[in-house]
């Protein structure tokens, strides 16, 4: 066995040691955790953030925040969680595999999540009103129906809507089950065209077209909000309007939308967390859902797609 | 601590899957990018056949099983249909995406039961005993031979195709474990986590070779075990480390080139 690579090994890892024996400040200190970076998620950590200030808890000031990313990794996931579990008082995340991965190491400290869209099928709760004691947080389920009625309104004369769709994504599945539902519901048809990656987000746009959609209603999806910026400038040569249910994209160029404001669901988990660190126990929050925003319209695109908006 | 407990915990875990890359890549030399699919499943109808409270270890065994098929897929593929050694573990790969979504029925799986614990380290180190004493037996050998030269091993009359088949076969068998005791130890199984499972499992067997270099059989199946719990522990030292999570990669690429580089670079010996 080579010796001097068992040494650098253990100075590789003792360099970590040093660099981690930072002076303990004595505030208190919350964790945040998130799978991976995207625009919705990283919304929902400044809300975090946000919501955790105005309890009175200014990250660096009056509590040490340790943010954390798996970047993508399952298992650097959990060795997160393990590290949180025992260096913090509270920990928060976003993203359902963080809570999963919460649920499996975090036995013993209050977690708080957000960004879930089913913390029931994540299995953080066996019903919506019986989470496990240690997690409480803000999940939102996303207003398809509202979104179809939405559009219905704005194209009385629409008779196809259609989505992309990434099969890999957790728990999205269900949410084009809900907008057929809510399409033959008002007599229209909803067509579904999938995609695996971002790169694919063109020709699915084009295949929509081809199958005859008239306006398109992007339910959430990660894999297609990568590519966000490419779908509504393709939208926009195809002559589709678009419609979404996340607010934060209206000003891209979306005719409207009704959904969840991520930030206030973040900085909904945010005060949630202020709360239980000044002492509140979990079990005293039930899960909630986070608010709904009205619909919110983009003049210019609506203009740009030639749809008349209802005076209100 | 717990952090350390667990990166070592884990590095036994997917150790499986180094095991499988060293069986693939290193004994076959066969580039199988099959365990980017085989991996999931494993992981996928593991999750399942908990949660329809299945016996643990029989869960184990089928995900086994599960992926012992996929790599003989890749097999007959390769050596019944002539195509390209890469070429093949793409098809496997690909189409095994689709069918793990149908096990799963969606793209992500709490699992939940019993826990394996410290188990794990059994099964990584009872994987290891089996491999050795497999690669020492005359089936083994002629699996070697077939790694090491096709057309002498074919001259000496051994069944070339089938041992290949074989060999990748026991491959993503081990592979498709390992994702089974991942997805258990993470509390999930998820579609993408067998992305970069090849890589991974290289990363283990490379790392493992500088710590323990193959001299014997033992030391080869070995280093896979030990590379992996390495980079596992680098990855939590990276964690602990406490910079920007951004650098997350960056730091953990750092700190395997420090623990592969420095000790060369302190005695300025070349290997």
């Amino acid at each position: 066995m080579r010796i001097d690579l068992w040494l650098g090994l253990g100075l590789a890892l003792f360099l970590t040691a040093a660099g981690c024996s930072k002076q303990s400040s004595g505030l208190p200190k919350v964790g945040f955790a998130q799978f991976t970076s995207t625009s919705s998620l990283d919304q929902l950590r400044e809300g975090f953030v946000k919501g955790l200030a105005e309890e009175g808890f200014v990250d660096g000031k009056t509590v040490e925040i340790d943010f954390q990313n798996a970047q993508s990794d399952a298992g650097t996931m959990s060795l997160v969680m393990q590290k949180l579990a025992t260096s913090v008082d509270v920990v928060g995340l976003c993203s359902t595999q963080a809570l999963q991965a919460a649920i499996k190491s975090v036995k013993d400290k209050p977690v708080i999540f957000c960004g879930v869209i089913d913390p029931v099928a994540a299995g953080a709760a066996t019903t919506i009103s019986e989470p496990k004691p240690n997690i409480t947080g803000v999940y939102n389920p996303f207003p398809v129906a509202e979104g179809i009625d939405m559009i219905h309104k704005f194209m009385p004369s629409v008779k196809k809507i259609g989505t992309l769709y990434d099969p890999s994504e957790p728990f999205f599945g269900g949410m084009h089950e809900e907008a057929k539902k809510a399409c033959a519901k008002n007599g229209l048809e909803f067509i579904v065209v999938t995609v695996s990656s971002s790169n694919d987000i063109v020709t699915g746009m084009q295949a929509l077209k081809a199958k005859g959609v008239e306006a398109v209603l992007q339910l959430p999806s990660n894999t297609v909000n990568q590519g966000v910026d490419g779908q509504i400038k393709t939208a926009g040569n195809l002559g589709l309007p678009m419609f979404s249910l996340q607010p934060d994209q209206l000003e891209k160029g979306i005719v409207a939308t009704v959904g969840v404001d991520l930030q206030e669901a973040g900085a909904q988990a945010g005060r949630m967390a202020g709360k239980v660190l000044k002492g509140e126990k979990t079990t005293k929050f039930p899960l909630e859902t986070a608010t709904l925003q009205p619909i919110a319209t983009n003049p210019a695109a609506a203009k740009q797609f030639g749809i008349t908006l209802p005076a209100n | 601590m717990e952090l350390w407990i667990g990166a070592i915990t884990q590095g036994a875990a997917y150790a499986l899957l180094a095991l499988a890359v060293f069986l693939s890549f290193r004994v076959l030399r066969f580039p199988d990018i099959s365990v980017d699919g085989t991996f999931t499943s494993g992981a996928a109808i593991f999750g399942v056949l908990v949660a329809q409270n299945l016996n643990l270890w029989l869960a184990l065994g089928v995900a086994f099983l599960v992926g012992a098929v996929g790599g003989a897929i890749t097999g007959l593929i390769h050596t019944r249909l002539n195509i390209n050694d890469l070429l093949s573990g793409i098809i496997t790969m690909t189409a095994l995406y689709s069918v793990n979504l149908r096990v799963m029925g969606r793209s992500n799986l709490p699992v939940s039961g019993a826990e394996l614990g410290y188990a794990i380290f059994g099964i990584a180190l009872l994987a290891v005993a089996i491999l050795w004493w497999f690669l020492r037996t005359d089936y083994g050998l002629a699996l070697r031979a077939v790694g090491d030269n096709p057309e002498m091993s074919a001259a000496q009359g051994i069944n070339v195709r089938n041992v290949k088949t074989v060999g990748l076969s026991l491959s993503n068998g081990f592979a498709a474990l390992g994702g089974a005791v991942i997805a258990q130890y993470n509390g999930f199984a998820d579609i993408t986590m067998g992305i970069g499972a090849l890589v991974t499992g290289m990363a283990g067997v490379m790392i493992g070779e500088r710590f323990m270099p193959p001299k014997s059989v033992l030391f080869a199946v070995g280093g896979a075990l030990v590379g992996s719990i390495v980079f596992r522990l680098l990855i939590a030292g990276a964690l602990q480390a406490g910079m920007n999570p951004i650098d997350l990669k960056l730091i953990t690429a750092v700190f395997v080139l420090i623990a592969l580089a420095l000790p060369r670079m302190s005695t300025g010996r070349a290997r």
